[in-house]
């Protein structure tokens, strides 16, 4: 009698050991997409694109990211006092663009393009296919770079998404500036990528509002004008 | 789509064969078992040369113990007396040695010289070095433990009135840190064992590794045990803890709980009831005071007109008309405890049931927080040598408090927005809410509680858990001293987490008095405030298992004692959980989704699962009692890092000495009576970092899409996640060493602790956000980088004595300190070399902040000073009367280096102002007196060496819908010049300015605990039929002996839920 208690509680055991044991450490992120899913197939791409060109619109007083905001807290009209009309102003009061790591900063925005432009030239997709999706994220790159090229003269140019662990990694990313000149060449060059790649309309009418070949030509003769422009060209050298 | 992951093998190979070794022993047991019939029990004669022996245990007064264990020498075979303190067993040869061991008395080996009846006497030990320890995965007698093991009196904390186990351990043991649990109900206190140092913030916390019965669980799990149902509490400060791997480097606390003794069932009951207050509330001004300091807050602001002012017919009124909203909401609340449980069995079954229940209400209307724990378990011999224990254990938790939604989410509001409303606002005029800000949006500032109250608005969560721990253990014949162990642990939880927020109205009036600044009049406006306005369900699911098998060895040869433990562990924690709501409740509608006119939100959905698998191996080895060591092996996989850098190392190796033991000490040393000195060295790891950061993720999001052709609503988006991948990240590593000795003197009446520590902390997971430049544009993940030591110092001494046989007293005293040193962490380029990189240093390295000189006191002081100091500003504000004003110490910083004095005070001007700015020395000391029936014992504590800066709230400036502390009342004015406080319209000078100013002692002293009990004679109890009796008087919180701040208490923040004292009189009685 007894022993049979005994085998079937010692079964018990040997059934627990023998189920759970290889499968323990075989786990995997529930929380998250997997990116392996997602650059073969069209309509996913196109959402990875969504979010790019959601986080590149321009917002209502243009693209400013700093803590000046174009309202009314500067004229005599603004209620209550502040360190601006009290002349208070020191370094400090004003936060500065994009001093910190952050993902939705200008280079927050540039490395979502990058790694999109990785991705998809990664994934499975027909080559102009590929084009095509890079082609918009090309335009958005050259839409930012602009602006801090606008605002700041030469910037560092970002084209991949840059590592951060270790220490090799680490000083890479501490990147001089670039000169004008040079990110107005990437700017140029990104734009005739786009130029290349995009249709001159889009034919599904889903698809309406997309950069088109022309929206991205336009964009490419402002920016050459603003670099003709007196701002950066103050002696009108040819 | 699962991504597969080929787990390495070899482990889990070893895991089987173990067990498959086990199982096959337990087989050939019960084989041999049924091949012998008539072997009932253990001490019947099988063979002709065997002998029966038969005795009984006392205690010094002749009363029968149960329960003792009685062991053969060099054997793991023996028995336990029943419940009249006899014992039977059979030995083989009739002259061996027996070994009579009971928790409590000193420890007894007798020959058995051929005596077939015995009678033994244990006498109560005066020092516990003869006491069993738990530690990882098994038990070893104090006097030969060799890592800094500290144990809990789990009877001196079984009265505490508290909600978490973590409360009531609170002040008992130097290196082990409380922190909360004393304040808002159903928020639990937090443990920390010596200084624990981390640099990841994603997922790491400074808990220590809380194990029950051997299975790994979670701080929830342990403050949900009630006092009653644990047997034991070990602290394993050191590399002891390295037997358990990983998290070990925090240290480990290792609960056993109760399980059933032999005898008659034994009923006990034990209960308190009590009430709990704040130990003090926050001092605020008065409606007077506040509108006073309004009007001198005004009579400097250029854009105030005369409405503005209070009149005085104003201030009048609000003299003779105050509303202190908290003082009205609080209210003293009641905390209840009650815990039964039974015990019995005979010495082939034993069983142990209890249910214990908490219960305590707010001190505000509408919070509660309830607790139930069940626990059964039996234990059964089997067969010879083969035992069964098997264990249920359950619980129900429930904690209600308001849901503050208006402002930024914080369970703390509702005593906030209460302190902070200006006292001359009533909260209701006819019965109808005064609005009590200006705007129309929802915020901290109008946050009415009395109609949240009213409303009924709740955050619930409501918890069961159910666990099942079943284990098998397995004497194996033919090998002395071997034995093997399995053991399975399952244990589900839920939690239904409800949350209910309603909108409710508030009004205008036209507000009466010559200024019409007095609340009353006719209505004018009803404003509408959202609390919320939503019903809100995130329920959580969690299921977990463990499963432990194990081989362990013990034998002694001559003087030779040795002991090997080989041993699998693995463990699957499985989470889910989602949140969903629905907005727009009607008025007057209760809390359920028909009642809601919004649509169907479904939030989220959080789903997570984690896998370990380990491999320990443990050898002891000790000589003569004299010479000990103890060498572990830990392997530890953790799916928390990539395939290839899953599997961790972790030895460790500790010595130690018993000097008392020597010849040479014994002969010639006569007051000292025990004597060891240890040392451990631990090489630990840990993984206290989320999960999958080696995987770059992608995340998928609702309505966040651009919008193309026409009029489509905004579609779904897919982007990587902020948070760059890592696929490096691995195990942080420790070195955690440990030298103490252990003393005792003068016939065991004085004992003495001391240790020091030394934890190397390397590769430590760190957030390096400063590091690298900004052009990387994401979120950096935990890297293997940082290294900080921490050590510190603890010393313990006790005193424990009688006089005459009615009064008995004991003493017991800690000293502890620790600091750490900082060698690499993340530091911006910008500091590195300034005075607050503190690289090499320890990271408190004080208050930092401007050097205060002083206010000035009139225009003279002013222009003098302005003399002297030409061009001075205050933050970029010129000097007026009333204004604190710093010391110039430095121009900008070039390189994070002080430059020449530029006239101006900016933040460049701070320094240090202070050596420390947290306490790194605590003191405890607990002593109690006893005399006759009665016994009282306090705990009383003390911390000191840091500063503390007043909160930033206390510093801000009052308004008319913000007040302050009460200290503000004492501001400059010009008819005030000599206040204490500065004038409160230039915000700049001392606003948010750490400085000399705003500088308090750290330094606390308090009495935590105080127990008084009385126990009622046994005579008087054998008439009523009881076992026993014991009525008590437990206080907590009761005396702050020192406080530097005169507008709150010495216990934290007056922003937050005050901490509570508590009276309870209580009842223990056994049947």
């Amino acid at each position: 009698m007894k022993i049979y208690k005994i085998i079937a509680i010692a079964s018990l055991f040997l059934v627990v050991v023998t189920t759970s044991c290889d499968k323990a450490l075989d786990k995997t992120n529930l929380q998250a997409l997997d990116g392996n899913l997602i650059y073969g197939d069209v309509n996913l791409v196109s959402l990875n694109l969504s979010y790019i060109y959601n986080s590149n619109l321009p917002g209502w007083f243009g693209n400013t990211d700093g803590s000046i905001s174009g309202n009314g807290s500067f004229s005599d009209e603004s209620f209550g006092p502040n360190d601006f009309l009290k002349g208070e102003v020191l370094l400090t009061t004003v936060g500065d663009i994009g001093t910190a790591l952050s993902p939705a900063n200008n280079y927050g925005k540039i490395r979502k393009i990058n790694e999109f432009i990785r991705d998809v030239n990664a994934g499975s997709l027909a080559q102009d296919v590929k084009d095509q999706f890079t082609a918009q994220a090309y335009f958005l790159r050259a839409f930012r770079y602009f602006e801090l090229v606008r605002l700041y003269g030469g910037v560092p140019l970002v084209l991949t998404p840059l590592g951060a662990v270790g220490d090799e990694a680490k000083q890479e990313t501490f990147l001089p500036r670039n000169t004008t000149s040079e990110c107005i060449k990437q700017i140029a060059e990104d734009l005739d990528f786009a130029i290349a790649h995009l249709p001159a309309n889009w034919t599904n009418s889903n698809d309406w509002g997309k950069i088109t070949s022309g929206a991205a030509a336009a964009f490419k003769g402002r920016v050459l004008l603003t670099y003709a422009s007196p701002q950066f060209n103050p002696n009108d050298l040819a | 789509m699962k991504k597969k992951i080929q787990s390495q093998f070899y482990p889990c190979m070893s895991i089987k064969l173990m067990c498959t070794g086990l199982l096959l022993l337990g087989l050939i047991a019960g084989a041999a078992y049924a091949n012998t019939p008539g072997s009932l029990s253990p001490y019947k004669s099988v063979t002709g040369a065997r002998i029966n022996v038969t005795g009984t245990v006392k205690d010094g007064k002749g009363s029968p113990l149960p329960g003792v264990s009685v062991k053969i020498k060099g054997t793991n075979s023996g028995t336990s007396t029943d419940a009249n303190g006899i014992f039977r067993l059979n030995l083989p040869t009739g002259n061996e040695t027996l070994i009579f061991s009971f928790i409590g008395f000193t420890t007894r080996e007798l020959n058995v010289n051929g005596r077939t009846s015995i009678s033994v006497v244990l006498s109560e030990s005066a020092s516990d070095l003869q006491e069993v320890v738990v530690v990882g995965y098994g038990t070893q007698k104090k006097a030969s433990l060799t890592g800094a093991v500290a144990t809990i009196d789990v009877k001196a904390i079984s009265d505490a009135p508290v909600g978490s186990l973590s409360a009531a351990i609170r002040g008992q043991l130097p290196g082990v840190s409380v922190s909360g649990g004393y304040s808002r109900p159903g928020q639990d206190a937090q443990v920390t064992i010596r200084n624990p140092a981390i640099l990841s913030k994603d997922g790491g916390d400074l808990r220590p590794l809380y194990v029950i019965d051997d299975v790994v669980k979670t701080e929830n799990d342990f403050n949900l045990l009630d006092p009653t149902e644990v047997e034991s509490i070990s602290v394993l400060k050191d590399a002891a803890a390295a037997v358990y791997g990983i998290n070990g480097t925090q240290g480990a606390i290792v609960v056993r709980t109760r399980r059933g003794q032999a005898g008659a069932p034994k009923i006990s009951y034990s209960g308190s009831i009590g009430g709990a207050d704040a130990v003090s509330l926050p001092k605020m001004m008065n409606g007077y005071e506040l509108a006073t300091y309004l009007n001198d807050y005004n009579s400097k602001n250029p854009n105030a007109t005369t409405t503005t002012f209070y009149s005085p017919s104003e201030l009048e009124y609000f003299s003779n008309h105050n509303y202190d909203w908290l003082d009205m909401a609080w209210k003293s609340s009641i905390v209840t405890r009650h815990a039964l449980n039974v015990s019995g069995g005979t010495d082939k079954a034993t069983y142990f049931a209890s249910a214990t229940y908490n219960y305590q209400d707010a001190n505000l209307d509408g919070i509660s927080s309830d607790k139930w724990t069940f626990r059964a378990s039996a234990d059964v011999k089997l067969a010879t040598g083969l035992k069964l224990g098997m264990a249920l254990s359950s619980n129900l938790d429930e904690s209600k408090m308001f849901w503050n939604k208006q402002g930024s989410e914080s369970l703390d509001n509702d005593v906030l927005s209460l302190m902070q409303t200006p006292q001359f606002i009533p909260p209701y005029i006819n019965g109808m809410a005064v609005y009590k800000s200006s705007g129309t949006n929802a915020t901290l500032d109008n946050y009415h509680l009395f109609e949240v109250q009213k409303s009924g608005n709740y955050t619930k969560s409501s918890g069961n858990g159910f666990n099942v721990n079943l284990n098998l253990q397995y004497d194996v014949p033919f090998v002395k001293g071997l034995s093997a162990k399995a053991t399975y642990n399952k244990s589900r939880d839920n939690t239904w987490g409800k949350q209910f927020g309603t909108k409710y109205n508030t009004y205008t009036f036209s507000m009466l008095g010559d200024r019409s600044h007095i609340y009353g009049g006719d209505v004018v406006n009803t404003i509408s405030l959202k609390n919320g306005d939503m019903i809100r369900f995130n329920p959580t699911y969690s299921d977990n298992y463990q499963l432990n098998g194990s081989l362990n060895y013990q034998r002694d040869f001559g003087k030779h004692k040795i002991g090997f433990l080989a041993l699998f562990e693995q463990r699957e924690v499985y989470n889910d959980g989602i949140s969903a709501y629905k907005e727009g409740i009607i008025a007057g509608g209760s809390d359920n989704f028909n009642y809601a006119t919004g649509s169907n939100v479904f939030q989220s959905q959080s789903e997570s699962e984690n896998g370990y698998q380990s491999v320990v191996g443990r050898l002891n080895y000790s000589f003569a009692n004299k010479y000990l060591f103890e060498a572990t092996l830990r392997a530890d996989g953790s799916t928390k890092f990539a395939p290839q850098y899953r599997w961790g190392y972790f030895p460790s190796f500790s010595l130690g000495w018993v000097i008392s033991e020597e010849g040479f000490f014994k002969d010639n040393i006569s007051f000292v009576n025990f004597l060891k000195f240890r040392s451990s060295i631990g090489f630990l790891g840990a993984d206290r970092t989320k999960s999958y950061q080696w995987m770059t993720t992608y995340k998928m999001e609702e309505n966040k899409g651009a919008v193309f052709g026409g009029n489509n609503g905004r579609g779904y988006t897919i982007a990587p996640d902020n948070a760059m991948a890592n696929p490096q990240v691995r195990w942080d590593n420790a070195t955690n060493f440990n030298a103490g000795l252990d003393a005792t003197f003068l016939r065991d009446r004085l004992s003495f602790t001391a240790d020091g520590y030394y934890n190397h902390n390397y590769n430590m997971l760190s957030n390096l956000a400063s590091s690298v430049g900004v052009t990387v544009g994401a979120t950096l993940p935990s890297e293997n980088f940082g290294i900080v030591n921490t050590f510190g110092t603890e010393v313990s001494i006790g005193w424990k004595d009688k006089i005459g046989s009615d009064f008995g007293y004991k003493i017991n005293t800690f000293l502890s300190w620790s600091d750490n040193k900082y060698e690499k962490f993340d530091i911006s380029t910008g500091l590195i070399g300034s005075d607050q990189d503190y690289t090499g240093k320890s990271n408190d390295q004080g208050v930092y902040g401007l050097k205060y000189s002083g206010m000035f006191r009139s225009q003279a002081e002013v222009d003098a000073y302005l003399q002297e100091h030409p061009g001075y500003t205050i933050f970029g504000q010129a000097p007026v009367p009333g204004m604190l004003y710093y010391e110039d110490i430095s121009g900008t910083k070039v390189n994070g280096q002080f430059t020449e004095p530029d006239g101006v005070i900016t933040t460049d001007d701070q320094t240090y102002l202070s050596k420390k700015k947290d306490n790194h020395w605590g003191l405890g000391f607990n002593w109690g007196v006893s005399y006759k029936s009665f016994s009282l014992s306090v705990l009383m504590g003390a911390s000191w060496g840091g500063k503390s800066v007043v909160e930033g709230a206390a510093q801000k400036a009052a308004t008319q819908y913000i007040n302050r502390p009460a200290f503000w009342v004492d501001h400059w004015t010009e008819e005030n010049t000599n206040a204490k406080y500065p004038s409160p319209y230039y915000t700049k000078s001392y606003d948010g300015v750490t400085s000399d100013f705003w500088l308090r002692s750290s330094t606390t002293v308090k009495v935590s605990n105080i127990n008084l009990s009385y126990s009622l004679p046994e005579k008087y109890n054998k008439t009523v039929g009881l076992a026993s009796c014991r009525l008590f008087v437990v206080a907590t919180n009761p005396f702050d002996l020192y406080n530097p701040y005169d507008y709150k208490s010495n216990y934290g923040a007056y922003t937050s839920y005050p901490t509570l004292k508590t009276w309870s009189l209580g009842l223990n009685v056994g049947f």
